[in-house]
């Protein structure tokens, strides 16, 4: 029960400011849920750590009333859209159907994360220890982060303390559904995605691929791996969707959201850090193109939330990672390359996603050089396949045991791209005209 | 599935022996054993019996080293001493500083390791 008022907490302060910056006007309620999660846990994140900064000591009440503030302010000021609160359910069948199948692959995973003890040495050695170290400190301690070496951001490990907190004790076992919720919030937020791009039949059959690709419901509710890239996965995913909103409405508030979900990432794990430079650097080179210099400083939101972690990174002289150390051995490319390759033919975890996703993009007729997306997405791949190049370890055996954990961060991007490249082909919605909002859409991301 | 049904009915306690096995029984030895203040030591080529039992029984604090190590350590620096899977390991007593115990988990030998006490 405690997790769920967690997860409940977590959700209505994501929501609250998403209300007060007025992003998201008349989608539903269950899309805003799906981002309301990040921007909630992100939040809460930052406020703790300051918190900390500050030797303010960590409880409910001096976390929470805050939020409660904001909540009145949003009730008190702005009129919810009662429509966008309401949930009415479709009458079609098929989409029916899809539905039962993804709610029943979803309740697998979420009874399959309770089921044991926490399995993962990550958790043991990093995710949990500290979860647990800092909620018997009050605070983010960073004599713990030099007892144990930990060179990783602290969102994940602060998020636990939290649980942790308002639960009131330790709950190691059940604290594993506020990772797994990460799986419900992805698939929540790319159905919505893909909805409004190849109707809602098309999007809930890559919903439910996306949800039974093995890879992810491993991380989502097996736990025998690690526990943050997952929720990485889901900021990235996140920033890419309000990205794109961005720079198809150039509307500010779309900028500020992505500046939250970027930022946050970069609190996630250290991978996160290049994904918001190279996201960053493309956003500002579109701005400079529109001649959009007041809202430039926006940017400042994502750089001021990464940058207070690095310059306490500084401060305590925390560890830094150690797997990008020494020159690039240049040496190890075709090895590195060939290895990597394989993992994308590696249907025992990812199913045919890869495969179906390098086969949509030779399909295409013209690879665009504005299709902004498909950018990002190589840029990070070619900076894990340059991580490769300077790690210390033997490199074939590190990409085997840890390749697909920065795959997993960028797969549901890979998936969108592909239901994007794939969605012409797919039956359309039966007794539907065709939506111009929608070609449009699916023009600016196919082409 | 059905695999997965077994662990419905297990208390907490249960589920973790059952699914962390001697490493668990090793945990709880080495909480019993140390003190908050203690610094323990545990030698053991095998890093999962270390994060574990750092895991379980924090904050007590738990030290680690390979067999390999050994000789980077003074073992006077700590007031308890954990070899576990059990090699017989020399120089560790240092005269009479240790108390020397063999311990084994479940009555199995395969399970066996030397607790060495500060006196």
């Amino acid at each position: 029960m405690g997790i769920l008022v967690t997860i409940i907490f977590l959700c209505l302060i994501g929501f609250f400011i998403i209300e007060i910056v007025g992003t998201l006007k008349g989608r539903p309620l269950l899309e805003k849920i799906a981002f309301s999660y990040g921007i909630g846990i992100g939040s809460v994140t930052l406020q703790m750590f300051c918190y900390s900064l500050m030797h303010v000591s960590w409880s409910r009440e001096v976390i929470l009333v805050p939020w409660l503030f904001l909540g009145v302010a949003v009730f008190l000021k702005k009129k919810l859209n009662r429509k966008s609160l309401s949930f009415t359910l479709p009458k079609d069948r098929v989409f029916l159907f899809l539905v039962t199948l993804v709610g029943l692959v979803v309740s697998y995973v979420l009874f399959e994360a309770i089921l044991r003890p926490v399995p993962a040495w990550d958790a043991w050695s990093n995710w949990f220890i500290a979860g647990k170290a800092f909620y018997y400190a009050r605070s983010f301690d960073p004599s713990f982060i030099h007892y144990v070496n930990n060179s990783n951001p602290p969102l994940i490990n602060i998020l636990v303390s939290f649980t942790y907190l308002i639960n009131g004790e330790v709950e190691q076992r059940l604290t594993l559904l506020i990772f797994s919720f990460f799986y419900v919030c992805i698939l929540i937020s790319f159905y919505y995605l893909l909805r409004d791009i190849i109707g809602a039949r098309s999007a809930m059959v890559f919903t439910l691929l996306l949800a039974t690709t093995q890879n992810i419901i491993r991380h989502a509710g097996l736990y025998d791996v690690g526990h943050a890239d997952l929720p990485l996965g889901y900021f990235m995913f996140c920033s890419v969707i309000f990205l794109q909103q961005f720079l198809r409405t150039r509307s500010w508030k779309y900028l500020f959201i992505f500046n939250l979900f970027i930022g946050f990432s970069t609190l996630v794990k250290s991978e996160g850090l290049p994904f918001f430079i190279i996201s960053e650097v493309i956003v500002l080179y579109s701005m400079i193109k529109n001649r959009e210099y007041r809202k430039i400083l926006l940017i400042l939101v994502g750089s001021s939330i990464s940058l207070f972690w690095i310059f306490s990174v500084f401060v305590y002289k925390l560890p830094i990672s150690p797997f990008i150390q020494g020159p690039l051995m240049l040496s190890r490319i075709p090895d590195v390359f060939v290895s990597m390759v394989k993992e994308f033919f590696n249907v025992g975890r990812w199913n045919f996603l890869w495969i179906a996703f390098f086969l949509g993009l030779l399909m295409r007729k013209v690879v665009s050089k504005q299709n902004i997306i498909y950018l990002l997405f190589f840029l990070q791949l070619m900076v894990y396949f340059s991580v490769y190049l300077l790690t210390p370890r033997e490199p074939v055996g590190h990409i085997v045991g840890s390749f697909d954990r920065l795959l997993l961060h960028i797969a549901p991007i890979g998936f969108y791209l592909t239901a994007s490249s794939f969605g012409r082909m797919l039956i359309p919605d039966t007794g539907k005209k065709k939506n111009p909002k929608r070609e449009v859409l699916l023009n600016s991301i196919v082409n | 599935m059905t695999e997965d049904l077994v662990w419905l009915g297990l208390s907490e306690k249960q589920k973790m022996a059952t699914y962390y096995k001697d490493g668990y029984f090793l945990a709880e030895l080495a909480d019993k054993t140390t003190k908050h203040a203690d610094k323990t030591l545990i030698i053991s080529d095998n890093g999962y019996y270390y994060y574990l039992t750092r895991y379980l029984i924090y904050p007590k604090k738990i030290y680690w080293v390979t067999t390999d190590q050994l000789a980077t350590i003074n073992p006077l620096h700590y007031s308890d001493i954990i070899v576990y899977p059990g090699k017989n390991i020399h120089g560790i007593e240092k005269g009479t500083y240790f108390i020397k115990e063999q311990f084994s988990f479940q009555n199995n030998k395969a399970f066996s390791g030397y607790l060495f006490i500060k006196q």
